[in-house]
């Protein structure tokens, strides 16, 4: 597969605060990469340091095997990006804003655009002062996705938009997908990741903590159990396998990592198992769990 | 640069009607008095007599110092004095605040990071404006030059070659200065810090000039603000100064451009410090929110107007000396027995030091209109009512002012008692500064109503503070009528202790001010947020 991104150590400090530790990930070609993370762990860091916009302390990035920082304008003619506020000029008009961007790019399909004018339900002919946040982040959406890139990038792209139109984007980046495209979707919305994205990739404090495809990450590492025992379970705190546990009467509901199911199995049986139900866990879960007791922000 | 025509071509688009008029309304103000000067002083005993006035270290101190002599002085040398250095400031602060809203406040606002995701250079939107402003200055300078030949042929000392120094000199200082704004915008994480730093350092260099001026000629021509009348058109015809200022605005040019490719976008050298989360008790009630905003303009300030009232105070010793070896000034003023120089100039300095310290006033208010521009209000409004909300912020900001006034008032007397033989009395120099305070509440009042009416109401109170300044400073030596004076708070003040305090002109404007607060509060609290 090609690699389209490709991130080595990449290390960022801004003064004394380490924003990126060491981050290490890759984009392919025909693969959609879920970035996630809380806010402050460094994703728009690691972002901006991919639009060439920060220098970095060190590390490699590359995007199209050529060097973000040096090769920017080269690269950013086969990308498009969506930030996750977007701000325009007070005083232009959204169908002048999203001339000049195609203009900007030379590789925008107008009549595509045109569509997602209408699916987006936008209208072009206000000023851009009057439009919402929801409004303003179409402008960017509208110009990236209509654009003919072979990278996208899209920075939490569906915050301010209505279920409707995140529905359409989602559309959208199963269309940029099927085609092949590489995407790097930053999100907070984790269902939404978890309906487009083969990989994930999760950020913490500057660092990946986990990487890769969202099966394995389910399958290997964690199941979510909910059981019920004829005795008290107060006793599963003590395993370190178990995690996010909680505790009504003698019914526990808990994540367990594969490494310890022997022996909590052994400790529920002893205590005589009413009902047991396991399910892998949704993406929610896992990413809760990465977080257990991490400062959050 | 990649796509840099298009983003210039944009830029244009976006801003070539506000800069066409700010550019006629300059142009406007650097010329339309020249022609007038021949009906005030048509004879040359008056042009001298005025011209006496001139050498006066106040007005040194104020406007820069003439190489004229009583031989040379014409109308011209005696208007270009005048009009340069503060023609200058708002050429340079028009410039200032055009280039950081396009260069820091886009960054700031995330806008710069969208459009450099697209294949546009780093260097295309700096490149851009600086093209931009030079483009507005280089014909601000040419309708000047045009404009005032054309005003002033048949006025002595006035030529093509002399009006273009002029028009040049304030173009070209407006580019410096816009450029050195490029270079702070890039230095600071907001464009409201950037801002305050690049104000404060244009105050620190007018007073140095002033300071330097007066005591040592030679160090003013290392002042690029200085640069601006020491090329002296009329009299002494420096062109050098502009070439100095075209090679500084080369040189700053060099340095923004090899900082902008190699620094963060979005990031700064001097960061923003890192805020407490939780705001405190006393944040969180109506002033304290208020107060909060207010803290840092009354620092900054504070410390200004002390600078400044001491860089006028130290000058008082000279005006002693000036009244007793000037022979003309003697003899104009000497048959009127109250007439003290020193005492008629701390007038006219006080109004300059009331006028600044209404800039905070006003500043301070205006927060409730961007703070609304913003959205902010809305969470506030949730906890305090809008008439509360109004009060505070007019108590708070008059407060500020008042603060301030005083304290200009106050670096003026320290200063001058060291330098005067017999130094003005500390209540004097105090009383006289307190006579202006009723101009503080009417200005506030003015601001306070203009944004309950609607937010984008307020430069008309910025535009009032302008138009009182020039006339009370430039009215009497251009004969205006007096109409015009009647209509800026200033003319009602008593001028102590030339004039007698007079306490039906505080009971009036205490009552107007707190009437116009009345009305705003009813409008506010019936009008959309």
């Amino acid at each position: 597969m090609t690699e389209m991104i490709k991130i080595e150590n990449l290390k960022k400090s801004f003064g004394k605060f380490q924003a990126l530790k060491d981050v290490t990930f890759t984009v392919n070609a025909g693969e959609v990469v879920g970035f996630l993370g809380p806010n402050g762990s460094g994703k728009s860091t690691t972002i901006r340091t991919l639009l060439g916009l920060l220098r970095r302390d060190g590390g490699t990035v590359t995007i199209f095997n050529q060097d973000v920082f040096t090769a920017t304008d080269a690269i950013h003619e086969k990308i498009a990006y969506v930030p996750g506020e977007t701000n325009v000029w007070d005083n232009m008009r959204g169908g002048d804003i999203l001339a000049l961007f195609a203009k900007l790019r030379k590789n925008v399909n107008l009549d595509k655009q045109a569509e997602l004018i209408k699916a987006f339900n936008f209208d072009v002919n206000k000023k851009s002062k009057a439009y919402s946040k929801g409004n303003k982040q179409k402008i960017a959406l509208i110009s990236a996705l209509a654009t003919e890139a072979d990278l996208y990038i899209f920075d939490e792209p569906t915050s301010g938009l209505d279920p409707l139109m995140e529905n359409v984007f989602q559309n959208e980046v199963k269309r940029l997908k099927k085609a092949g495209k590489a995407i790097l979707l930053s999100s907070h919305i984790l269902s939404e990741v978890e309906k487009l994205a083969d990989t994930i990739v999760i950020i913490k404090n500057g660092e990946i903590i986990e990487r890769g495809s969202l099966q394995e990450l389910k399958s290997i590492t964690q199941s979510k159990m909910s059981v019920t025992t004829k005795s008290e379970l107060t006793g599963l705190r003590e395993f370190s396998s178990v995690s996010q546990l909680q505790i009504s009467g003698n019914t526990a509901t808990f994540l367990l990592d594969d490494a310890g199911i022997t022996a909590v199995m052994s400790y529920l049986a002893a205590r005589e198992i009413i009902k047991i139900e396991t399910q892998k866990p949704t993406l929610d879960e896992l990413f809760m769990d990465k977080y257990e007791g991490g400062e959050q922000a | 640069m990649t796509n840099f025509t298009l983003i210039f071509r944009n830029l244009i688009k976006k801003d070539w009607k506000k800069l066409s008029v700010t550019l006629l309304g300059l142009v406007y103000f650097a010329i339309f008095y020249a022609p007038m000067m021949t009906n005030i002083y048509s004879t040359k005993t008056e042009l001298l007599a005025i011209f006496e006035t001139l050498k006066n270290p106040a007005m040194i101190a104020l406007v820069g110092p003439t190489e004229a002599t009583t031989q040379t002085v014409t109308l011209a040398s005696f208007y270009f004095q005048e009009m340069t250095l503060f023609t200058a400031l708002i050429f340079i602060i028009v410039g200032i605040l055009h280039v950081l809203s396009r260069t820091r406040a886009e960054e700031e606002e995330g806008l710069s990071e969208l459009v450099l995701s697209f294949p546009v250079g780093k260097l295309t939107q700096p490149v851009a404006v600086l093209l931009e402003m030079t483009g507005f200055y280089l014909t601000s300078a040419l309708l000047i030059t045009a404009g005032l030949t054309l005003l002033t042929q048949k006025i002595a000392g006035f030529s093509l070659m002399t009006n273009a120094l002029y028009g040049f000199s304030l173009a070209l200082s407006g580019l410096l200065f816009s450029a050195l704004a490029l270079l702070v915008a890039q230095l600071f994480a907001t464009a409201s810090s950037a801002r305050n730093a690049i104000f404060s350092l244009v105050g620190i260099l007018y007073i140095a000039r002033a300071f330097t001026d007066l005591s040592n000629l030679t160090l003013s021509r290392l002042n690029p603000l200085a640069w601006v009348y020491l090329s002296s058109p009329s009299v002494g015809n420096h062109w050098l100064y502009l070439l100095a200022t075209l090679f500084l605005v080369g040189c700053l040019s060099f340095i923004v451009l090899n900082l902008q490719n190699r620094r963060d976008i979005s990031g700064s050298i001097f960061s923003e410090k890192e805020k407490p989360h939780h705001a405190s008790q006393f944040y969180s009630s109506t002033l304290g929110f208020v107060a909060k905003n207010a803290q840092g303009q009354l620092m900054i300030w504070g410390l200004g107007m002390l600078m400044m009232g001491a860089t006028y105070g130290s000058i008082f010793g000279d005006i002693d000396k000036f009244v007793e070896t000037n022979a003309t000034i003697k003899a104009m003023f000497v048959e009127n027995p109250k007439f003290n120089l020193a005492a008629q100039f701390m007038g006219t300095i006080l109004m300059v030091l009331v006028v600044l310290a209404t800039v905070p006033v006003i500043s301070l208010i205006g927060r409730l209109a961007k703070d609304e521009r913003l959205g902010r209000l809305d969470l506030l409004l949730l906890k305090t009512s809008r008439a509360k909300l109004l009060w505070s912020t007019w108590c708070l900001a008059v407060l500020v002012g008042i603060i301030v006034a005083e304290l200009g008032g106050l670096g003026l007397y320290l200063a001058a008692t060291t330098v005067m033989a017999h130094p003005i009395a500390f209540t004097t120099v105090m009383s006289a500064t307190t006579a202006y305070l009723p101009t503080l509440l009417i200005f506030a009042s003015l601001a306070t109503l203009l944004i309950a009416l609607n937010r984008k109401l307020l430069n008309i109170a910025w535009l009032y503070l302008i138009a009182s300044f020039i006339i009370d400073y430039l009215g009497s030596l251009m004969k205006l009528s007096k109409i015009y004076h009647q209509l800026t708070p200033f003319y009602w003040v008593p001028r102590l202790p030339v004039n007698q305090m007079d306490w039906r002109y505080v009971c009036v404007m205490v009552i107007i001010s707190l009437a116009l607060l009345g009305i705003s509060s009813l409008i506010y609290q019936k009008r959309d947020i």
